[in-house]
């Protein structure tokens, strides 16, 4: 396998980690990965359009991008900041952004301490944000509002990068949404909720529940082997899903990982840590029993698995009393 | 005096160089010998890159390359002005027949044949070696303990002493250097190459009667696998076979370069095959050849012709290594590392998991504890400590509880044995809880 490759079967513009890092990704049971990328199947799969649309609805935008321009206006008697909104831009892009929503998406912003009378709409394109804060800060207020302002997200999901559309086998459309928020993107409007995927072990988790992550690893781990030309039985992909999963919760195959999946001390000492193993066993005055394949050889028993699963057991016979001399006469 | 020496017995300049080669002076060092290659299918001793050998080639002095390798010792002086001295040899006594090799001096000559066990120096240390100084001359015979140097070469090589040379080092002390030479014939198992990467094992020596011949009643000393061509696509190696041919048919040392030069530095593909043909072979450097075993030609043209060939420094004598049972190492008891200490093989953690992945559980059993490091220990099954086994009561007794009623008798790995004490050591106490088999 090829250490790096970044490529996307069809869409050039994604970037996708493929290869020995993203197998380390999905084995570790990461929780944060380079690139995940959540594939939204739509209602409506043939009209560029509709597909326009939802990406729309995904996809976020920033007030920096659908601003005209955001302007401070300091005169003797007010300090405001006045934003005009681009509406042809907006129409072109189908989205549905008017002044109202701008206004409720700067209030919901946590970094921006703002109150509804600090913002006045005054028509559908325009509105004016006032500071508040005496003569002495209201500049520093202002030139901050101004930086903080082009960051807001007025539409789409604050998780997700980008989204785009991807034309599947040359007849479905479909949405590739780069970035996490599996739960929101099920629930937009035009997105069937039951065919979404994600990429995201973890997130599946939480989203879906264990057996769906059991699911994606295998999936995943197939995808990343099958583009590389290799493909392999799938057993042995559900054997390590079931070994990360079994617990309840995702395990990566880590030290941390590892100690939250067994119990046996002789095991985890003699995979890393011994020290700290031993001595935290000893102070909470732990059992081993000795079941698993290493503390067998620690031991110096068979090991309990294959040829060693049972043990041979011999019958005696009852050995016949024999008894040497004469045959008595009299009987 | 190098310590390790290598050195062709016959080296040969080659027929096919470049002229970068030649500006270096690479080719008057004499690397390795031309020999006669016929790239075919022979035997099936030459799969994967194995080479077929000629053994009359061989005892014409085909591969042949000597070892040197030095041998020193030193006259050490000691704190009480004592130090080492070198004796004459004995002629009778039990130990006569491996001081035969040594001088009156009682170091061995030059040109002596050395066996293994054989002594070559005759040196003895002094006993008392610290305390009052003492004067070197007038110590007894009897203040003298013999420490002597013996050889110790692999079975079965016959080496010579080559030479001898006594020199003093920084402190004054008399120091002597053997160069012990040895000439080693190329036999199956040593490793040979072309230039061009192909490198390869001797697989087989055969006669010189079995080998195919040409018309000209040329026999290879090499056959070559053509396997070895397709995914390596050395086409170097085709051109130095042609060049060579035309080499020793017209009396002209010819130039393997890619580029065909005007200047004349380099010699193009198309000039060399009509040098070919108008000496008598075929312009592809292809024969027609006879089978050797059955005497009717072989139904294809064979490639045959010089490529120079070197002698690589692995040889079989250096790396062929067994044991069945020997030393241990002291603290854990298990056996050696190294061919030196002669040693095992490691089953590392890998091998572990290949055989637990086919459920070889006796398999591990044997490997892991049987052959390595068992050990047979007295527990308590009380206190779950180990005990020990009182040899004149024939009971064990258990050290804490200071009575034998409670033993058991099992067996562990000596490593496991050891890793309970060293945590015993820690105070960190494992317990054995044991129950019935």
């Amino acid at each position: 396998m090829t250490l790096k490759t970044f490529h996307f079967a069809g869409v050039a513009s994604m970037n996708v980690t493929l290869g020995v890092p993203r197998i380390k990704e999905i084995i570790n049971g990461a929780k944060r990965i380079s690139t995940p990328i959540i594939t939204a199947a739509l209602e409506c799969n043939n009209n560029v359009k509709t597909a326009r649309m939802v990406k729309g609805r995904i996809e976020r935008t920033t007030l920096g991008q659908v601003a005209k321009s955001i302007k401070i206006v300091l005169t003797s008697r007010l300090a405001l900041i006045a934003v005009a909104l681009d509406m042809e831009g907006i129409q072109a892009s189908q989205l549905s952004i008017d002044s109202n929503i701008v206004r409720e998406s700067i209030l919901r912003n946590r970094r921006i301490k703002l109150k509804q009378q600090h913002i006045k709409v005054l028509d559908a394109g325009k509105l004016e944000v006032h500071p508040q804060g005496d003569r002495s800060t209201i500049h520093f207020e202002l030139h901050a509002l101004k930086n903080l302002l082009p960051t807001v997200v007025v539409k789409g999901i604050e998780t997700v990068e980008r989204a785009v559309i991807n034309k599947d086998n040359k007849v479905k459309y479909n949405l590739l949404v780069e970035g996490t928020g599996l739960q929101t993107v099920m629930g937009t409007e035009g997105v069937i909720g039951r065919e979404t995927t994600s990429n995201h072990i973890i997130e599946v988790q939480q989203t879906l529940g264990i057996e769906a992550a059991r699911k994606c690893i295998i999936n995943e781990i197939q995808y990343t082997m099958a583009s590389h030309g290799m493909s392999i039985d799938i057993r042995h992909m559900m054997l390590l899903a079931d070994l990360m999963t079994f617990r309840g919760e995702v395990l990566g195959i880590t030290r941390f990982g590892i100690q939250k999946m067994d119990k046996s001390v002789l095991m985890l000492a003699s995979f890393e840590k011994t020290a700290d193993h031993l001595f935290n066993a000893s102070v909470s005055g732990r059992d081993d029993k000795i079941e698993g394949v290493s503390e067998c050889i620690i031991m110096g028993i068979p090991m309990q698995l294959g040829t060693g699963i049972l043990k041979v057991r011999q019958r005696l016979q009852q050995v016949p009393e024999l008894s040497y001399g004469l045959d008595p006469i009299i009987s | 005096m190098d310590s390790l020496l290598y050195l062709l017995v016959y080296p040969q300049r080659p027929l096919l160089t470049t002229r970068t080669i030649e500006l270096v002076g690479y080719d008057k060092l004499g690397a390795g010998q031309n020999a006669t290659v016929a790239v075919m299918s022979y035997s099936g001793y030459d799969i994967e890159d194995a080479i077929v050998m000629n053994k009359s080639s061989l005892d014409r002095g085909f591969g042949r390359c000597i070892v040197m390798k030095k041998f020193s010792a030193v006259n050490q002086r000691y704190e009480n002005n004592a130090s080492d001295r070198i004796v004459r040899p004995l002629k009778v006594g039990h130990d006569a027949e491996r001081m035969q090799i040594l001088d009156d001096d009682g170091l061995a000559a030059p040109g002596e044949i050395i066996k293994p066990n054989d002594i070559y120096i005759n040196k003895e240390s002094p006993i008392i070696t610290k305390g009052p100084l003492i004067s070197p001359v007038g110590l007894p015979d009897s203040a003298y303990k013999p420490s002597r140097q013996t050889f110790k070469g692999p079975e079965g090589e016959a080496s010579v002493v080559d030479r001898v040379a006594l020199c003093s080092d920084k402190n004054s002390n008399l120091c002597i250097k053997f160069l012990i030479r040895h000439t080693r014939r190329p036999e199956v198992g040593d490793k040979f190459s072309s230039r061009h990467g192909q490198k390869g094992v001797c697989g087989t020596i055969i006669q010189q009667e079995d080998f195919p011949f040409s018309e000209r009643g040329i026999c290879p000393d090499l056959i070559m696998n053509p396997h070895g061509f397709p995914s390596r696509m050395t086409v170097g190696k085709m051109i130095e076979l042609l060049g060579g041919k035309a080499g020793v048919s017209c009396g002209r040392f010819h130039y393997g370069s890619a580029f065909g030069e005007p200047s004349g530095h380099a010699d193009k593909v198309e000039t060399i095959s009509k040098t070919l043909v108008k000496h008598g072979f075929s312009y592809s450097g292809k024969d027609f050849i006879y089978s050797g075993i059955t005497g009717c030609p072989l139904q294809a043209y064979i490639f045959m012709g010089p490529i120079y060939y070197q002698k690589l420094k692995h040889m079989v004598l250096d790396k062929m290594h067994a044991r069945g049972s020997g030393p241990r190492v002291m603290l854990t008891r298990q056996p050696t590392e190294g061919r030196a200490r002669n040693g095992g093989l490691r089953v590392g953690e890998m091998e572990r998991d290949c055989l637990i992945a086919y459920g070889a559980s006796m398999l591990i059993f044997e490997r892991l504890m049987v052959s390595s490091d068992p050990f047979e220990v007295q527990v308590c099954r009380v206190c779950g400590l180990l005990g020990y086994y009182n040899h004149k009561l024939k009971i064990g007794i258990c050290s804490t509880c200071k009575n034998g009623d409670n033993i058991s008798t099992m067996k562990l790995p000596y490593a496991c044995k050891l890793l309970f004490q060293e945590l015993q050591a820690m105070n960190v106490v494992p317990r054995l809880k044991l129950t019935e088999a």
